[in-house]
């Protein structure tokens, strides 16, 4: 810079130039320099197209606006609006509730960045450190399994129910009785749900009513898995089979033999199937054809959890390692090391896995280094048999007796 | 076939037409009117301002032209500048904020990007103090509102 006159160039600039003049300023400059200089400084600052991009800049934070519906297609609109700011944990509650308000009116309601990127900070600062965690207590015996979404916790036990939670309160809402045995697996959806027990069967519940629509026979030992999609459900038993069955039927389609081990998991997902067994191997089959298409050869011993997105798989074993595969070529992309015990469960998202061992600890792992990030080992005193996790601040983990933590 | 501009002080620049289209103002003038020899007049820019617009877009005349675009990706945004633009924008204030204009007026992207960043750089690195004494500004703030400011801002601390 030569030497001459000084001037304010921000106040002097008009408004449109200075803002974006600050699109080229990091976060943490915008709030303790730009923010102190003078009122108009300040206000600049504040610009919501500034923080806009300051937002996008973060790779690792995504976010999916709803986008502009036809009105004949208002209700689905709705629930667009609620899934992104649930299942894509952009927002945190007080925001979601703005979000999801609003969308009825104008689904167009424009977003308050600063807000997001605040929350976000957030989030991120809790993830480095061991959260508050609570007890649901109800069940009367060990929970095997949890899914949760934005407004419940389903857990499934050995004491043969599976109890609904309200999200919020924590309260046990409903009790659901149909197994005979140990409830192993379930999903759910807005309008289903699908889960495994010890008795070798699996039963579809419907969500509204929360009463069985038909129990699905043909497994010869317990079923460890399921998933569904909108076509198939996938079900895995001690019995070292997979199976598919119509999701609008229940009909048997095929089932899916070449596991030498109980087959413990399974992934469903547009079409692909993977597993992984006790025999060690993680197999990626079609589920169309039931041809076995790739193996994942690598563990040492067998494997307790497996996920996939399509491009990604990763699964926990016995050997106490996590391993990510390239799925489409088979090769091991990561092995990570830490646990001291068997890898039981893992969820991965956003870069992220979270994953519980029989060590009693739970661990967050970043994909791209493999480096351990945070080890949650208070509140445990037993096997973590369950865990899934949201961006937005939860992570929730099952233990063995009788209670869940959140 | 050269383009002539006239500054708002009504001093002519006969330059190329690649050079004078990297202004999308005077391109569009351009297909509108069609080409003639006759001076587009340019009442929003000085001479001296003219003239280092002028060299800019010489310098980069074989670039490929980037256009305003809604859906610009900030994450493609860097705060690297060229060797030579930096050199370009070693210039005092008053022509720093001049040539920022004249490329939001031009509607000269690269430019007013280039302008924008230097700014941007300035800032960067520096306490609140210094940069009130670098662009002369006064605080007018109260204590408390500077520290209810600070308290706000909080959160983007120890990162």
């Amino acid at each position: 810079m030569l030497d001459g006159p000084r001037i304010d160039l921000l106040s002097k600039l008009p408004y449109e130039i200075a803002s974006y003049i600050l699109h080229f300023i990091d976060m943490h400059t915008l709030l303790t320099k730009v923010a102190l200089i003078s009122r108009t400084w300040c206000q600049l600052s504040r610009d919501n197209e500034v923080w806009k991009s300051v937002y996008l800049c973060q790779k690792r934070w995504k976010i999916r606006i709803p986008s502009r519906q036809p009105q004949q297609r208002a209700i689905s609109a709705m629930a667009t609006a609620s899934d992104s700011s649930t299942t894509n944990d952009a927002l945190s509650s007080d925001l979601s509730k703005q979000v999801s308000t609003s969308t009825s009116v104008a689904p167009n309601t424009p977003l308050n960045w600063r807000m997001l990127c605040y929350n976000r900070i957030q989030l991120e600062k809790r993830w480095l450190s061991v959260p508050r965690w609570t007890s649901l207590t109800g069940h009367k015996d060990s929970v095997y399994c949890v899914q949760f979404d934005h407004s419940k916790i389903v857990t499934g036990s050995r004491d043969n129910t599976i109890k609904f939670w309200d999200l919020h309160t924590l309260k046990n809402t409903d009790t659901l009785y149909g197994h005979t045995q140990s409830v192993l697996c379930l999903q759910f959806d807005d309008n289903l749900m699908v889960s495994g027990s010890s008795d070798n069967s699996i039963i579809v519940w419907d969500m509204d009513t929360r009463q069985p629509i038909r129990r699905l026979q043909g497994h010869a030992a317990g079923v460890l898995d399921v998933c569904f999609d909108s076509q198939y459900i996938v079900s895995c038993s001690k019995d070292t089979t997979i199976k598919v069955w119509d999701l609008k039927t229940g009909a048997l389609l095929r089932t899916m033999v070449g596991h030498r081990g109980p087959v413990n998991a399974v992934q469903l997902y547009k079409g692909q199937v993977v597993s992984a067994s006790g025999d060690g191997m993680v197999k990626l089959w079609n589920v169309e054809t039931g041809q076995c298409v790739r193996d994942f050869v690598g563990h040492l011993r067998g494997l307790a959890c497996v996920q996939f997105d399509g491009e990604t798989i990763v699964s926990g074993s016995n050997d106490k390692t996590i391993r990510i595969w390239d799925a489409a070529t088979g090769r091991c992309r990561q092995v990570l090391c830490g646990h001291e015990n068997l890898v039981r469960t893992l969820h991965f998202e956003n870069n992220k896995i979270v994953s519980g061992s029989y060590d009693n600890t739970v661990r967050v792992w970043d994909m791209t280094t493999g480096q351990c990030t945070l080890e949650i080992a208070a509140g445990h005193t037993s096997w973590v048999f369950d865990v899934q996790f949201s961006a937005s601040r939860i992570i929730r983990f099952v233990l063995a007796k009788r209670t869940t933590a959140v | 076939m050269p383009v002539v501009l006239t500054s708002s002080d009504s001093e002519t620049f006969t330059v190329d037409k690649e050079v004078a289209e990297r202004s999308i103002l005077i391109k569009n003038m351009i297909e509108d009117v069609g080409e003639s020899d006759s001076p587009i007049p340019l009442p929003n820019v000085s001479s001296a301002v003219l003239k280092k617009v002028i060299e800019f877009c010489d310098h980069h005349r074989n670039d490929p032209i980037q256009v305003q675009d809604e859906t610009d990706d900030p994450r493609k945004r860097s705060n690297d500048i060229e060797e030579w633009d930096m050199k370009f924008m070693q210039v005092d204030q008053e022509m720093l904020f001049e040539i920022i204009l004249a490329a939001n007026y031009l509607d000269i992207k690269t430019l007013l990007d280039v302008g924008c960043t230097t700014v941007a750089n300035l800032i960067k690195g520096k306490t609140p103090e210094e940069i009130r004494k670098l662009f002369n500004i006064v605080n007018d703030f109260t204590p408390e509102e500077e520290a209810q400011i600070k308290k706000e801002n909080e959160w983007a601390e120890d990162r």
